[in-house]
C-alpha cells in the first residue's frame, strides 16, 4: 500500500480521521494525501436567487481561503510529527466526484462515516461515507464520533462468496498482512455452506495470513446486526466486507446489510464495490 | 459575449422596441387587451404558489438540486403560466401581460437591485469596535439606520464582519448575530424604498419615496428600540459572565471604498428623482405606458453602477465573471415571480368578484372597512417563510393595488402591509436574503448559529411579542 487518501473537510472527525490515515500510512510506508475539496465559489443554495452581494462572496472567500489555510496547516502538523510523505490537495468540486476521480491513483480512501443533513443527501447518496461505491480503491469508513484512531489488529472479514466480498479481501490484503488476528465470517444455514470459507481460509493462508473461520448459523436476514454483534464480540478495530451487493436502488428500498453496517457501526469498516 | 455588452444589447433591444412606437400619451392604455381577473379560476395562481415553494423549500430539502437546477425551475414554472395563458387568452393578452409586468416592475427592480449589489459592494468596513455592550448595542443601531439607504442586504454584509470581529474575543455571540438579522436585515430596511425589495415594488407601483419614511417611522421604532434595548440587556449580561479577556486594543474603524458613499446618494437620487420629477412625457410600448423619468432613472442607475465599477478599480477587479453569478440568478428566479405572478395580481385586482374573494373577506371586517390587523399579520407570516417581495405586490393588490388610494385614503392599511412584509422576513432564516448570508459568515467565522427551528423560537420569544405589541398601538 503505498497511497492513502483522506478526505480533509471541517467536521468534528476530520481528526480523527487524519489520524488513522497517517496511523495507516506509518504502518505501511506509504505517502499520505489529504484531499480538500471546499469550494470558496459556493452560494448557499438558501440564497441562489434571492439575494446578491458582491460583499457576501468577497466575505465568503476570504473566510473559505482562512478555512482552508487552517486545514492545511492541520494536516501538515499531523503528518509531520508522524514523519512520512504527505500532501494537501485543495480541488473544488462535489466532495463524492472529487474523492471518485482521486480514488484511481490510489490504493486506499479514508472517509468517516457522515450523518445526513437533508432528505437528498439520503436519497442521492450524496455522503463521503457511501464513498465506496463510486471510489476506484477500497473505502476505510471511520466511525462516527467515537473509538479510537488505531485500526486493523484485529480484523473481521464479512465474507460471502461474491465479487464485492472478494474484492474486498483482496484489497485489505496489506493490511490482514499486518493483523494480529483475523476472523472470517460467514452467516447462514450450515445446509447452505458452499465450502467458499474453506477456500478463503486457503487463499489467505498463501499470503501467510491465518484467519480463524467463525460461521454464524442464524439468519440472514439481519446480516448487518449479526456483524456488527461478532464485532462487538471480537472486539475487531476493522470489518472487512464488500457494499451493496444488489443494486443501489434496491439496496435503499430494502435496507441490505452494507446499509446496516454503514449507518450503525463502532467499527471502522473496509468495503470495496 | 461579455456582460457589459449584454447589458448594451439589452438596453439598445428596449430602446429599439420604443423608438419606432414614440407617442405622447395622453390616453394609452385604456383600450389595452385586458384579461378580465373575475372570469380567472384559481388554478392560474398555481405556478405562482409553484414558484414560491421551490425557492422556500428545495434549498431546504435538495439544496443541490436547487443550486445547479433552480433556473429551469424557475422557466418550467413560467412556461406553466405562460403556455396555457397564451392559448386560452391569445397573443394580444399576453404580449400585453408580459411586457407590462417585464417593463414597469421586473426591469426597474433588477436594475436597482443591479445597482445596490455594485455600489456597496464597493464599500467596506474595516477594524473592529470593542465588543462591549454599548459598542455592540450602537453598532446594530447604526446598522438598522443605514439598513434603509443601503438596502438591508448592503448593510448586513457592510457591517455582519466589523460586528464578529469586535466580538471574536466573546464566548457568547450568537445573541448578537440573531439581533443583527433582526434589526440590521430586516427592520431597519423599512423606511425608503432603497430598504428592501418589496417596498421598492411599491415605490414602483406610485407610493411615494418618503412616503414609508413618514408613515412607518413610528411602527419601526416601536419595534427596533426594545429590540436595541433587550439586547443591550442580554448583552450586558453575557458580557458580565465572560470569563475571557478583551484584546489590548481595538483598533477602531476605516471605511473602503468611500466613492461608493457618493454614488450611493446617487442611486437614492436617482429614485428619488423618478418619484418627484413628472416630465409628461413617456412611451408606449403595446399599451403599456413607460414615463421618461423612469427611463431616466434605470439609465442612471446603470451609469452609476458602472461608474462605480471603474472608480472601485479593487472591486472592478473582483467583479470577474463569477461574481457576477449571484446577480444573474437573482434575474433568472425573479423573471419567474414576475412572470408567475400576473394571473395572481389580476384575480386579486377582481376583489369580491374573482376568485380569491374568499380572502378577500378575510381581510374585510363586517362594516366592509378593511382589517389591518388581518392585513399586517397574513403579509407577515406569509413573508415570514416565502419572499416578501411577491408577497407585497400580492396584498398590496388584495387592498385594490391603486397607490393613491392607499397612500391617502388607506394609509393605515398600506403600513399594515408594507411593516408586514418588512419586519416579519426577521422571523425566520428563509423569511430574507440576507438572514441566511448573515447565518452563513457567522458560521463560517465559527459561531454555531441555531439551526432552522432554533432560530425560530429566538424570533417567537422576541419578535412576535412586539408585533403583537405593534397591532394593537397602530393597526387595530
Amino acid at each position: 500500500m503505498k497511497t492513502i487518501l483522506v478526505h480533509l473537510a471541517h467536521d468534528d472527525d476530520c481528526r480523527r480521521r487524519v489520524e488513522t490515515a497517517t496511523g495507516l500510512a506509518v504502518a505501511h510506508g506509504a505517502h499520505l494525501v489529504g484531499i480538500y475539496t471546499k469550494s470558496p465559489h459556493v452560494t448557499p443554495p438558501a440564497i441562489v436567487g434571492r439575494g446578491a452581494s458582491a460583499q457576501f462572496l468577497r466575505e465568503m472567500e476570504a473566510s473559505a481561503a482562512a478555512q482552508a489555510q487552517d486545514a492545511s496547516a492541520a494536516f501538515r502538523t499531523a503528518t509531520e510529527r508522524a514523519g512520512i510523505t504527505a500532501e494537501f490537495v485543495q480541488q473544488p468540486g462535489e466532495v463524492m466526484d472529487v474523492l471518485a476521480a482521486r480514488s484511481c491513483s490510489a490504493d486506499l480512501l479514508v472517509v468517516s462515516q457522515t450523518p445526513p443533513e437533508t432528505v437528498e443527501d439520503v436519497l442521492t447518496g450524496n455522503r463521503p461515507d457511501q464513498a465506496a461505491l463510486v471510489a476506484a480503491c477500497p473505502t476505510l469508513i471511520i466511525p462516527h464520533g467515537t473509538g479510537t484512531p488505531e485500526t486493523g489488529r484485529r480484523v473481521l472479514i464479512a465474507w460471502k462468496r461474491t465479487r464485492e466480498a472478494a474484492r474486498a479481501v483482496r484489497d485489505a490484503l496489506p493490511i490482514l498482512r499486518r493483523a494480529q488476528a483475523v476472523t472470517a465470517l460467514t452467516v447462514g444455514p450450515a445446509a447452505s455452506d458452499d465450502g467458499s470459507s474453506a477456500g478463503l481460509a486457503a487463499y489467505l493462508e498463501r499470503y501467510g495470513i491465518r484467519a480463524a473461520m467463525r460461521p454464524d448459523y442464524g439468519d440472514e436476514s439481519d446480516v448487518g446486526a449479526v456483524v456488527l454483534a461478532h464485532a462487538r464480540d471480537l472486539d475487531a478495530d476493522m470489518i472487512v466486507m464488500g457494499a451493496y451487493g444488489h443494486s443501489r436502488l434496491r439496496e435503499m428500498i430494502l435496507g441490505g446489510a452494507t446499509a446496516h453496517i454503514l449507518a450503525n457501526t463502532t467499527v471502522p469498516v473496509l468495503m470495496s464495490h | 459575449m461579455n456582460k457589459r455588452t449584454m447589458l448594451l444589447a439589452v438596453v439598445a433591444a428596449v430602446l429599439g422596441l420604443i423608438l419606432p412606437d414614440v407617442a405622447l400619451a395622453a390616453s394609452a392604455g385604456t383600450d389595452a387587451p385586458h384579461v378580465d381577473g373575475s372570469a380567472l379560476s384559481l388554478i392560474w395562481g398555481l405556478p405562482f404558489v409553484g414558484i414560491l415553494l421551490s425557492i422556500a423549500l428545495f434549498p431546504l430539502f435538495a439544496p443541490h438540486f436547487w443550486e445547479h437546477h433552480f433556473g429551469k425551475v424557475s422557466a418550467f414554472w413560467a412556461l406553466a403560466f405562460l403556455v396555457p395563458f397564451a392559448v386560452t387568452f391569445g397573443p394580444a393578452v399576453t404580449t400585453y401581460s408580459v411586457l407590462h409586468t417585464l417593463l414597469l416592475e421586473y426591469v426597474p427592480f433588477i436594475i436597482l437591485l443591479f445597482a445596490l449589489f455594485t455600489v456597496s459592494g464597493g464599500i467596506s468596513v474595516k477594524g473592529a469596535m470593542s465588543g462591549t455592550p454599548v459598542s455592540n448595542t450602537v453598532m446594530l443601531g447604526i446598522g438598522t439606520a443605514v439598513a434603509s439607504w443601503t438596502g438591508t442586504t448592503g448593510a448586513s454584509m457592510l457591517l455582519i464582519r466589523p460586528m464578529l470581529q469586535a466580538n471574536k474575543w466573546r464566548r457568547h455571540v450568537v445573541h448578537t448575530v440573531v439581533f443583527f438579522i433582526f434589526l440590521v436585515s430586516n427592520i431597519g430596511g423599512s423606511l425608503t424604498p432603497l430598504g428592501d425589495p418589496p417596498l421598492f415594488l411599491g415605490f414602483l407601483k406610485g407610493v411615494d419615496f418618503f412616503w414609508t419614511t413618514t408613515h412607518i417611522f413610528s411602527e419601526t421604532l416601536v419595534v427596533a428600540v426594545p429590540l436595541l434595548a433587550l439586547f443591550f440587556v442580554i448583552d450586558s449580561f453575557y458580557y458580565r459572565k465572560e470569563t475571557n479577556t478583551p484584546p489590548a486594543r481595538a483598533g477602531g474603524i476605516h471605511v473602503e471604498g468611500k466613492i461608493n458613499i457618493l454614488l450611493l446618494a446617487g442611486v437614492v437620487g436617482a429614485v428619488l428623482l423618478s418619484g418627484v420629477w413628472d416630465s409628461g412625457v413617456s412611451f408606449t410600448i403595446y399599451h403599456n405606458e413607460i414615463p421618461l423619468q423612469n427611463l431616466v432613472r434605470d439609465a442612471l442607475l446603470i451609469v452609476i453602477a458602472f461608474a462605480s465599477l471603474r472608480l472601485t478599480p479593487k472591486a472592478a477587479h473582483e467583479m470577474n465573471d463569477f461574481n457576477w453569478g449571484p446577480m444573474k440568478e437573482v434575474a433568472k428566479l425573479f423573471a419567474g415571480i414576475f412572470l408567475t405572478i400576473v394571473p395572481v395580481i389580476e384575480i386579486l385586482r377582481a376583489g369580491r368578484e374573482g376568485a380569491l374573494s374568499g380572502v378577500v373577506a378575510l381581510v374585510t371586517r363586517p362594516d366592509g372597512m378593511p382589517d389591518n390587523a388581518m392585513y399586517f399579520w397574513l403579509t407577515g407570516m406569509l413573508s415570514s417563510f416565502l419572499d416578501n417581495a411577491p408577497t407585497y405586490l400580492v396584498f398590496f393588490n388584495l387592498a385594490g393595488g391603486d397607490a393613491e388610494v392607499l397612500m391617502h385614503q388607506m394609509p393605515v392599511t398600506l403600513a399594515a402591509i408594507s411593516c408586514g412584509a418588512v419586519f416579519m422576513g426577521a422571523n425566520s432564516y428563509i423569511g430574507n436574503a440576507p438572514n441566511f448570508m448573515v447565518k452563513a459568515i457567522a458560521e463560517s467565522r465559527g459561531v454555531k448559529m441555531p439551526s432552522f427551528f432554533g432560530y425560530m423560537v429566538w424570533s417567537v420569544l422576541i419578535l412576535i411579542p412586539l408585533f403583537l405589541l405593534t397591532t394593537f398601538i397602530f393597526f387595530r
